[in-house]
């Protein structure tokens, strides 16, 4: 992954950057995950729209004129002569295996669904094939995503992980074997963290952050009942009986705004947006009047 | 919660832990894995204000910051550097991933990074603890300065930026009125 980082080819050198390049990138630059999507423009025809859902936004995303593109393919060292329109679709009409990116496949980056290469149709110039074969554990991240469910398992995996740690750290402050305030400063620097290194096993689908933000959000009503039996000295138990009654509905509406902002993402339809802002009044406004 | 949350201070409890787990919340929605915001908030907030309580509280005992004596310049460090190397470590991970796709190159946005990372550890450092919680300060400046200095590129979503910016500024206002009428 490194390699494809720091490559000295990677680095646009020689091209002066256009009105259309953005301020901040001082030379073009093109990411190792560009690789595969070349090739596999190479080995077909491939519409704009379906590269760009490739993830080869930074080449194909409009900001460059087409004769920019051409200069960034030779000065990949790829030595692809390519033709196109700035929004049409692009063609590639030879492609060579030259690059050391491209020949040797533990460099090949994932970003290109390895499934989507192996549905195009027409034979495969070598690179490409090299391309396809290309088999890490992105690869198989990639196909595990792609399984129906899989956001709400991985969700409820994260979910009771993140439970356990803050669990096990609790205990390790009870039984004394660590110093309450280093247990407590570790939950805070940790749990963060690797819940944010819990995102990138979802999926792609646009409702995936919402299964995530569950998360987090499981501790919110923790939150809510530890106070509470800080106000009333009561047991925390007992707090968390009497908490659900009064914050039933705010939590209920809650719930509803957020199946609705999950239909929502699922098949955009306007009147489920409303749907959910006014379940997210109703949720504030019953916390307020309480 | 014992292990999240302070013995004793209720609204030492009630307020730090909370903020921590709404900014999680808002991180993952607006910014999810392919904004830097996100990464450099949650990173600031997580590892930046860890590292600081626990190296401040171990080496910070001799050498205070002028401009607030509870907190160190050993502790200061720590939180730059740990916030940079966890946010800079992420965001190379995320790159490798392919979650984040059309930022430059991590080398070239060092410099900016760093500056966001800055000003967080600048704000932590002053001394408003008791008006605005570590926790809403650091993650508020981290997610502003990442709109500000980072790549438009690398912070993808600006409106949702400016969105949890505007509902955070509101409610840092709106509820310490609200309090403030309710006890009158």
């Amino acid at each position: 992954v490194l390699t494809g980082w720091l490559h000295p080819v990677q680095r646009g050198r020689g091209v002066s950057p256009g009105p259309e390049w953005p301020w901040y990138a001082a030379e073009p630059v093109l990411t190792a995950h560009d690789m595969p999507v070349m090739a596999a423009m190479a080995s077909s025809m491939v519409s704009a729209h379906s590269v760009r859902s490739c993830g080869a936004r930074s080449l194909l995303g409009g900001r460059m004129p087409p004769q920019q593109q051409r200069h960034l393919c030779c000065m990949q060292g790829m030595h692809a002569s390519a033709s196109g329109s700035g929004s049409g679709s692009i063609t590639i009409s030879s492609l060579s295996t030259q690059h050391p990116l491209l020949s040797s496949p533990a460099v090949v980056l994932r970003r290109t669904p390895a499934s989507r290469l192996r549905t195009q149709r027409g034979p495969l110039p070598p690179a490409a094939a090299v391309a396809m074969n290309a088999t890490t554990a992105l690869d198989s991240l990639e196909a595990l995503r792609a399984l129906p469910g899989w956001d709400w398992a991985t969700g409820i995996v994260v979910a009771i992980g993140a439970y356990a740690w803050v669990k096990i750290f609790n205990h390790l402050a009870s039984t004394g074997a660590m110093d309450k305030k280093l247990s407590r400063k570790l939950v805070h620097m940790t749990a963060g963290p690797l819940f944010m290194a819990s995102w990138v096993l979802f999926s792609e689908r646009p409702e995936a952050r919402f299964i995530a933000a569950l998360v987090p959000s499981i501790n919110l009503t923790r939150c809510g009942s530890s106070v509470l039996a800080q106000q009333s000295r009561l047991t925390i138990d007992d707090c968390r009986a009497s908490i659900l009654p009064s914050y039933m509905p705010c939590t209920v509406c809650t719930v509803f705004a957020y199946i609705g902002l999950l239909l929502y993402f699922a098949r955009p339809f306007s009147p489920s947006l409303l749907h959910v802002g006014c379940c997210w009044l109703v949720a504030v406004f019953s916390k307020t009047l309480d | 919660v014992a292990s999240v949350s302070r013995s004793g201070d209720r609204s030492e409890l009630l307020k730090g832990p909370l903020y921590y787990v709404i900014v999680l919340i808002s991180a993952t929605l607006l910014f999810w894995r392919n904004s830097l915001a996100g990464i450099v908030t949650v990173s600031m907030m997580c590892g930046g204000d860890g590292a600081a309580d626990i190296i401040g509280r171990r080496f910070g005992s001799t050498i205070k910051l002028p401009w607030n004596s509870s907190k160190s310049w050993a502790g200061s460090i720590a939180m730059f550097a740990a916030g940079l190397g966890m946010a800079a470590c992420f965001t190379a991970a995320f790159s490798a991933v392919g979650a984040i796709n059309t930022a430059p190159p991590l080398s070239s946005m060092l410099p900016a990074l760093a500056a966001v990372c800055a000003a967080a550890t600048l704000v932590e450092s002053l001394p408003i603890n008791g008006v605005v919680d570590d926790n809403l300060s650091v993650p508020l400046v981290a997610v502003a300065g990442s709109a500000l200095l980072l790549p438009a590129s690398a912070v993808v979503a600006r409106t949702g930026a400016a969105v949890l910016l505007a509902g955070v500024g509101t409610s840092t206002v709106a509820v310490p009125l609200l309090q403030a009428l309710h006890l009158s």
